[in-house]
């Protein structure tokens, strides 16, 4: 595509291009934005997720003008945009509704950034119809937005958003208003497109397989403070808190909560009517603590096991690749993913037998003993 | 670079009050002014003819003392009258025409669409909306005694012929204003039918309630307060209606004059301004009481839920 | 058994909602017959002989013509254009100003304004008209009937503004528009249909207002159309059936046509039943 990727691929020097310092922002006695730092690069594909009401739209309407913070800095490409209106800070931004004007066509809708800004007709025009081409809505141009589907909306509101090269794109849940299927397909095609045009991306989603998929790097905000920034496999091998752990992962990661004794043979974590050795696993410590594991890194058996953990099979959800096993370990259910599609045969009695390398120890505070 | 620029809101406040401006100073000069030197007025003597046209003069109650004269208050032509005679325009035209009939269109047609349906509806939308001075003729016309519409029907009808501006010119407008604004209690009552979901009619229709018992067990519950909603708007429109002097003009002898009449009477005919206004406050006080009435029950109303 | 019931229920049903057509069609049937009759009495019937004549009367009479043509069609658009542009200012300003208990303040305003109606607010307006020495000019009368109906037309237009997403206006100005091309280019399109429906309102409620013009119009040359229609009647002996009735219809045709386009565009509304509202 030559929008621009030509520009901006040839020297992705990955430099700091969105910067937010300390920026704080309260409506009244609600701290939406609590304190955050950030740095984005250039060309990223950058993710913000957080449960909802955690601040996410509002640190995105910050990043556009449309809030003003109530402390704190916003840098864009070096220069800093705190104080300035939203047309002079050269972004755009996809509405969670899309937001296209229902009175005018496609074509218009697509081509409004470029009206205001004086462009001349024929060749905002050419331009919608080339974006509008690479979108694959050319066919579309000359309808309203209530004539096309949710899909095509969608992609209308993105190609209005690329249509004036903005330096930085900023999404707030743009695929949450189309079905599961679509959803799927949209997130290759804007991670794609993305890729191809190169331009900084900031992606809020409350979705957290959506910014698994789509980012390079993933924010984690939870009222209002970022609590982690990482690649996608960092914030997922390595949740530094017991909140992002079970917030990241389908289903989310385990957490049993018991303590953990020194004896002559190392670690044992006690938990609920069982007791495991924890070998030589790093930042295993005295005290009261919680045990995360991935579903996926746990093994059933059918009989005993000297380092697995009891149960009682409590239900067999067969997923088609996959097998969802959920198993009661006293009060606390525990969820395990087998990679198969044959139904095991299990008694009600099982054994839990997790992987102890990928065993992850929070502190009572729920954060990440190291 | 803006050093302290306010960051652009959606409409900045500047401009907001800019915007807002004509509607305040509108509603300033032509209702809260008026509102508040009517009363003012009520205690002097202004007239544009006369005697006190050059000078008016303070004369504190006297207004009043004359508008509730009970010596002479139930004459023809006085306040007493007015007042009595609106009140059986009111009473008979609003609360026993308008509502009951709007309600019962409401219910015949609930749930039943059709050109029934459209007829009736766009006729009495019609009557509802049509210009005062138009309906007014035809009404002088659907009257009168010898070639009337009413009395053409009324022969017909084997009843014999009745001369509705002499003898009963009270009657008369009030025929008139149940054609006139029965749409208004119609609407709101199908509306409020309408918003009943459909699964309350049916789970009583299966239950076996006879269609009186439906009324009265699901219906009548629910629309009460719309029905008082209904009562006290039409009471406040049609106690200030003014359309009937058009047809009667308050006659013959005062016998159909209502309190607005006397009002237009008193100030646009006497061009007696203070004595106008202070049965202008009186007026504005019921009226008053019957708006503070609305909302108490509009507070009712989102209390239930 | 059930179905002759059925059958019974069904045609008395049909009798009673037919009656009750009957009583509103009757009253205004002469409305409709007189004027097309050479010779029209108060009686409803078949005009004979048919004629347009009554209208070319119409016509012919400048008096009435300037009255329908120019001075009630500069009351009633003065009218319709404060409204619907001073309501949708106010209306817009009030919802993305974010002002709190916004919707309890129009509603009092609602109320307040059927308070202060009809003959009783005349009193001080009129005396306040004199001072301002608006009385006998076009633009009393516009300014009067604007203030009696802008409540309303606020409460109406109030709908629209609150359904119109916030996002719109945030897009276009994240989109690089300023203030005034957000406005032009989306609110106000966006709106439009508001604005029709206010505008309708307005123009209906002013065209067909008989006491306002009544009491601040006092020469002949400046009288709207119904305040001359009724010195037809009431002034000079005998009215001339004919006028009265063909003009009667000219000038109640403007409602009828603009009911029927709202009807069909838009679809007849109602709007918490306002109607009134002016004075
Ligand atoms: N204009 C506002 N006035 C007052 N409070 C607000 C406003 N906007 C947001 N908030 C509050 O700020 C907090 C953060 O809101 P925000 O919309 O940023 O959440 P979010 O993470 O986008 O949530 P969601 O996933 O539900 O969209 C919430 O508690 C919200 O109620
Ligand atoms: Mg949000």
């Amino acid at each position: 595509m030559k929008l621009q990727t030509e520009k901006k691929k040839s020297h992705r020097i990955y430099e700091a291009h969105v910067v937010l310092q300390d920026l704080t922002k309260h409506f009244g006695a609600v701290v939406a934005v609590d304190h955050v730092d950030l740095t984005i690069s250039e060309g990223e594909f950058f993710a913000l997720l957080g449960p909802s009401g955690c601040g996410k739209t509002t640190t995105l309407r910050l990043i556009a003008g449309l809030e003003k913070p109530t402390e704190g800095k916003i840098f864009l490409g070096g220069k800093d945009v705190t104080n300035l209106a939203p047309r002079e800070r050269d972004v755009a931004m996809v509405f969670q509704d899309y937001a296209l004007y229902p009175h005018m066509t496609l074509r218009d809708n697509i081509g409004y950034p470029l009206k205001v800004r004086g462009v001349p007709r024929k060749q905002i025009y050419a331009k919608v119809e080339e974006v509008a081409r690479h979108l694959k809505i050319e066919d579309l141009l000359n309808r309203r937005p209530s004539q096309v589907s949710g899909g095509q909306q969608q992609r209308a509101a993105v190609a209005r958003a690329l249509v004036h090269e903005p330096q930085v794109f900023l999404f707030d849940e743009p695929l949450s208003n189309l079905d599961a299927k679509l959803r799927l397909e949209a997130r290759a095609f804007l991670k794609h497109l993305q890729r191809e045009v190169g331009v900084t991306t900031i992606y809020v989603t409350h979705d957290q397989a959506e910014a698994m998929a789509m980012a390079d790097r993933i924010a984690i905000m939870f009222t209002g403070r970022i609590c982690q920034v990482g690649s996608p496999v960092e914030v997922y091998r390595h949740p530094l808190s017991k909140e992002v752990a079970a917030f990241i992962g389908n289903p989310p990661m385990n957490l049993i909560p018991g303590h953990i004794t020194r004896e002559e043979g190392g670690h044992f974590f006690i938990g609920p009517g069982f007791s495991i050795s924890l070998g030589g696993i790093p930042g295993a410590q005295e005290g009261e603590v919680f045990l995360g594991i991935r579903p996926e890194h746990i093994r059933v058996l059918s009989e005993p096991h000297p380092q697995a953990i009891p149960g009682k099979l409590y239900a067999v959800q067969p997923l088609g690749p996959e097998l969802l096993i959920t198993v009661q370990v006293g009060e606390i259910p525990v969820s395990v993913r087998l990679f198969t599609d044959d139904l095991p045969q299990l008694e009600e009695d099982v054994w839990l037998l997790p992987t102890l390398e990928r065993v992850h120890l929070f502190d009572p505070t729920g954060k990440r003993l190291e | 670079m803006g050093k302290n620029k306010e960051i652009q809101q959606i409409l900045p406040r500047a401009t907001g009050f800019f915007f807002l401006a004509p509607a305040f100073f509108f509603i300033g000069l032509f209702l809260l002014f008026p509102f508040i030197w009517v009363f003012i007025i009520s205690f002097t003597n202004v007239a544009l003819t006369g005697p006190t046209a050059l000078n008016p003069a303070f004369v504190g109650l006297e207004n009043y003392v004359r508008l509730f004269d009970f010596s002479r208050w139930m004459r023809s032509g006085e306040f007493g009258n007015a007042l009595r005679n609106t009140l059986y325009f009111v009473l008979g035209s609003a609360v026993l025409g308008q509502a009951p009939l709007g309600l019962a269109i409401a219910l015949a047609f609930h749930r039943r669409r059709g050109p029934l349906r459209e007829l009736v509806f766009s006729l009495a939308t019609m009557a509802w909306i049509l210009p005062d001075v138009a309906v007014a003729f035809a009404w002088i016309a659907f009257l009168d005694y010898d070639f009337g519409t009413l009395n053409t029907v009324l022969i017909n009808l084997g009843l014999g012929k009745i001369d509705w501006y002499f003898q009963h010119p009270l009657v008369a407008i009030t025929i008139f204003n149940v054609w006139r604004g029965t749409a208004f209690s119609m609407l709101l009552f199908s509306a409020a039918l309408g918003s009943i979901p459909p699964s309350f009619w049916e789970t009583a229709e299966v239950a076996g309630a006879s269609s009186w018992q439906r009324f009265k067990d699901v219906i009548l519950p629910l629309i009460l307060p719309h029905i008082l909603t209904d009562l006290i708007l039409i009471t406040l429109w049609t106690f200030n209606t003014f359309t009937p002097y058009l047809i009667t003009g308050g006659g013959p002898f005062f016998r159909s004059e209502t309190v607005s009449m006397y009002t237009y009477r008193v100030a646009f005919k006497f061009l007696e301004f203070g004595r106008g206004a202070a049965v202008a406050v009186v007026m504005m006080a019921i009226n008053f009481v019957l708006a503070t009435g609305y909302l108490l029950s509009l507070r009712r109303r989102r209390a239930y839920g | 058994m059930r179905s002759a019931r059925f059958v019974l229920v069904r045609l008395g049903f049909m009798l009673v909602t037919s009656l009750l057509g009957t009583f509103f069609l009757l009253p205004v049937l002469w409305l409709v017959t007189a004027p097309f009759n050479a010779q029209a009495t108060l009686r409803v019937e078949w005009p004979s002989p048919f004629t347009l004549q009554n209208f070319g009367e119409v016509f012919r009479n400048t008096f009435a013509i300037r009255a329908l043509f120019l001075n009630s069609i500069l009351q009633a658009g003065g009218t319709m254009l404060g409204t619907a542009v001073i309501a949708t200012l106010a209306a817009y300003a009030l919802s993305r100003l974010e002002i709190k208990g916004r919707n309890l303040f129009v509603y009092l305003l609602v109320l307040f304004s059927s308070v202060v109606t009809g003959t009783a607010a005349m009193v001080p307006i009129f005396l306040l008209l004199y001072y301002l020495r608006l009385i006998d000019t076009h633009l009393g009368v516009i300014l009067v009937l604007t203030g009696g109906l802008l409540p309303t037309g606020i409460f109406l237009m109030r709908d629209f503004v609150e359904s119109m997403p916030r996002s719109y206006e945030e897009s276009a100005l994240v989109s690089g528009a300023t203030a005034w091309q957000m406005f032009r280019d989306v609110v106000l399109p966006v709106l439009r249909p508001g604005m029709m429906v206010v505008a309708v309102w307005a123009f209906v409620n002013a065209w067909g207002n008989f006491l306002i013009p009544a009491i601040l119009i006092r020469s002949p040359e400046k009288m709207p159309a119904p305040v001359a229609i009724y010195s037809f009647y009431t002034e000079g002996g005998t009215p001339v059936l004919t006028l009265v009735s063909a003009y009667s219809l000219l000038y109640a045709l403007p409602v009828v046509i603009l009911y029927l386009f709202v009807n069909w565009r838009y679809g007849f509304r109602f709007f918490g039943g306002i109607k009134g509202g002016g004075k």
